[in-house]
């Protein structure tokens, strides 16, 4: 969470291409017939990975995120309204490109924040594997900040991604039998140990 | 056929209208006879009875099947009620149209009705016993008599001119009478005669009495000699020495002389059956009672002969541009002056007369139309007076004409469907006089009802009856049919638009008018209105029907709704490729 507002603020000076159906009004109203409503979210799920893609976000938290340039088209005077972007981020947390975010406290109105998955956990295991690969780090202890921060994924596809995305990129490693949790003495997750594929 | 006459029908399939000619009455299922015998292909059909004629108009082949007689050849009415399986039927005994005279002849200052006269003597050759009433002194071969027969006291009727030959057998139980009997039965036609002349000639019956003066033959009240009339129910007295059997015959005749005076009968022209042609109405499905009420008054009427008793005053709508004409021509000098003055004069008589009585108001309908006509037409001629007055006014002369006059549940025979089916065929003509087409081809059930209730003016139509009579146009087969929306809301429309027709051509509109004006652009209902003259409901109704086939998107802002050819179901975006440049 604490890595979002900087990437955000950052993000929104960089302009992203939008695709022409952005100038389409109708695009942001939710269309009552089915089939339309269909592609429609189909778009804007399109549109919201490429969006948070290109500007490298992780998580989305509607509260704030209502306010982007994604969900607000100045040119035209139209935007998404809450709840039609509620129903977006359900939809593609079905097909499994995001998942919500249960927050403490009740977790039924909690349904704000979500993460997305612009790559899913499989393809971040395999670049991950594969960047441990090219790097020579098989065998070695890493921390999960290492991954994230460390000076030699700086210009990886990774670089800040956020943890609960890396645990279950590593979660995948582990299950294919290419990494193991290092645990500390008091029982907390330090770091993480990369074995060859074979 | 000899007598039917092919009229033409309006596109509703009614008849259309005589000047003046007003409807009275329609009855659905009913069959033609010519004489006896049923004439092939008009045998389902309804009948119109109005001020002029009788129609039929063929339910099945209307356009060459459709039929009128005059109510002016119609001399005599009989009605033989239904037996078994037979249907009951109205017989008009009609006069050839060919021939003026006789027509003429019938339509004396007080004329007899035939209606009514059929009605109290309907067995008894009306004119025989008329002409032997009328014309005492010289009782031709023509005159009728009664001769009692002595073994079953039947009265069979015979000829004088037939009297002279052997007795012919008695018509119940075939026993010839001796000669004496008809001697008698003639002396005594005689002596009826005689008493008829005597009251023809205004003289005193008092030369009859006794002391006791004498009965009445209507409430029995024994009255003193001299009286004409009895006192205490006012019927004609009648003489106490005619023979018993003919006296019910003689009062009879009297009563129908006293009532109807009679046209003298040409000599010649003989009565018989056998020798008239007549038509014959078959009502399969009922109405009969009413069908003929309502022509008996009719009959008694004669609105036909008083066709030109408005001309001059107001003329019908056909001429509406001749007289806008003649009114802007300007009147000069004194004689102009006059003309209008007395015009004037006629308008405020007029005005008087219809406001007397609500009754009266809907005899002045037509005149009331015309007058508030040349009241819009001066109106819009002056000026000074605002635009929108000048409008009130024309649209409002222009609803309150009906083509014909309103359809009324009175008018219509046995059964409800008759009624349905004619409301119908009278909206269908209301909406074929341009009402539709105002509208862009469409219009709410609603609208329509609050124009066609407006037209009517008087004695409205329940919402209930009038969704009925909309229901059924296409049973019709009237070029209209209802329409409902999936929302709910029912529309009239032109039965030959289908529903995918219309919306494709509003899809088309606004795929090309997007493509003028960029991309941004949508259409509002209001814009549907403005360029198909749609109201605003239908407009919204047929983009919403756009819409959920698929072909429409909609923008719902705080500007309103606009609605946009459908790009989000056509869009591709292959963001990884386009964005990332990723092989995919």
């Amino acid at each position: 969470m604490s890595t979002l507002p900087s990437l955000s603020t950052s993000s929104r000076n960089t302009s992203f291409p939008f695709p022409s159906i952005y100038s389409f009004p109708p695009f942001f109203t939710r269309q009552p017939n089915s089939q339309t409503w269909t592609s429609q979210l189909s778009l804007w799920n399109s549109l919201i990975l490429a969006y948070c893609r290109y500007n490298r976000i992780w998580r989305i938290d509607l509260n704030t995120a209502i306010e982007w340039d994604l969900f607000n088209n100045r040119d035209i005077n139209r935007s998404l309204k809450l709840e039609t972007c509620k129903e977006v981020l359900d939809s593609m947390v079905m097909k499994g490109d995001a998942e919500w975010v249960s927050g403490s406290g009740s977790h039924v109105s909690k349904n704000t924040s979500a993460i997305i998955y612009w790559r899913r956990p499989e393809e971040w295991a395999n670049i991950i594997a594969d960047w441990i690969d090219s790097t020579g780090q098989k065998n070695t202890i890493l921390t999960l900040y290492e991954i994230a921060e460390g000076d030699l994924s700086l210009s990886q596809d990774f670089r800040g991604i956020d943890p609960t995305i890396l645990r279950k990129a590593l979660d995948v490693l582990i299950r294919r039998g290419q990494a193991q949790i290092m645990k500390s003495a008091d029982g907390e997750e330090a770091g993480v140990k990369f074995f060859g594929s074979q | 056929m000899y007598f039917w006459r092919q009229i033409d029908l309006t596109s509703a399939r009614r008849p259309i209208l005589l000047q003046n000619e007003v409807d009275i009455f329609v009855q659905d299922g009913v069959g033609l006879y010519d004489g006896r015998f049923k004439l092939d292909g008009y045998q389902n059909g309804r009948v119109y009875l109005t001020t002029h004629r009788v129609c039929y108009v063929d339910n099945i082949r209307s356009a060459t099947h459709s039929v009128a007689i005059a109510l002016s050849q119609v001399y005599r009415i009989q009605f033989s009620p239904g037996l078994l399986r037979s249907s009951p039927k109205i017989s008009l005994y009609l006069l050839p149209s060919s021939s003026p005279s006789t027509p003429i002849a019938l339509s004396s200052p007080r004329p007899i009705s035939p209606a009514i006269a059929a009605l109290h003597i309907q067995s008894l050759d009306l004119r025989a016993s008329l002409a032997a009433v009328s014309r005492p002194h010289s009782p031709d071969s023509n005159t009728a008599f009664n001769w009692i027969c002595p073994i079953c006291s039947f009265s069979n009727a015979m000829k004088v001119a037939d009297s002279d030959g052997p007795p012919p057998p008695c018509l119940t139980c075939g026993i010839r009478p001796t000669v004496s009997v008809i001697e008698q039965a003639k002396e005594a036609i005689a002596g009826v005669n005689k008493a008829a002349h005597l009251y023809s000639a205004h003289l005193p019956i008092g030369g009859v009495e006794n002391e006791n003066g004498f009965a009445c033959p209507r409430c029995t009240f024994v009255n003193h000699p001299s009286l004409l009339q009895c006192e205490m129910c006012g019927a004609t007295l009648v003489s106490k020495n005619l023979p018993p059997t003919l006296l019910d015959n003689a009062v009879k005749d009297l009563v129908v002389n006293e009532r109807y005076s009679p046209s003298p009968t040409p000599p010649g022209v003989r009565y018989n059956d056998d020798d008239i042609d007549y038509i014959k109405i078959s009502f399969r499905t009922g109405g009969e009672r009413i069908f003929l009420d309502k022509l008996k008054n009719v009959l008694q009427d004669r609105i036909w002969e008083r066709r030109t008793r408005n001309i001059g005053t107001v003329g019908a709508s056909q001429d509406r541009r001749s007289r806008t004409l003649t009114q802007r021509l300007p009147k000069l000098g004194i004689h102009g002056l006059e003309i209008q003055s007395v015009k004037e004069c006629q308008r405020n008589l007029e005005l008087m007369h219809s406001l007397n009585d609500l009754d009266s108001l809907m005899q002045k309908a037509k005149e009331m139309v015309s007058l508030a006509e040349t009241f819009a037409m001066r109106l819009s001629n002056a000026p000074g007076v605002p635009e929108e007055a000048r409008t009130a006014l024309l649209e409002s002369s222009e609803a309150l004409s009906l083509s014909s006059p309103i359809v009324m549940r009175e008018m219509a025979g046995s059964g409800d469907e008759t009624f349905y089916a004619e409301l119908a065929r009278q909206l269908a003509e209301f909406l074929d006089n341009g009402v539709l087409v105002k509208e862009g081809g469409i219009m709410t059930l609603f609208d329509l009802y609050a124009l066609y209730n407006r037209a009517r003016g008087l004695s409205l139509i329940s919402p209930k009856d009038f969704y009925r009579a909309c229901s059924i146009f296409e049973k019709l087969r009237l070029p209209f049919r209802l329409r409902q929306f999936r929302t709910g809301v029912v529309v009239v429309q032109e039965a030959y638009y289908s529903d995918d027709a219309v919306n494709s051509m509003l899809i088309d509109w606004i795929k090309t008018t997007s493509r003028e004006r960029g991309i941004s652009l949508g259409v509002t209902a209001q814009d549907v209105n403005q360029r198909f003259g749609w109201s605003v409901t239908i407009a919204l109704e047929e983009l919403e029907t756009a819409e959920v086939s698929g072909n429409l998107s909609r923008d719902s802002s705080v500007e309103g709704t606009r609605f946009y050819e459908n790009l989000i179901n056509t869009f591709r975006w292959n963001w990884k490729k386009e964005v990332f440049q990723e092989r995919y």
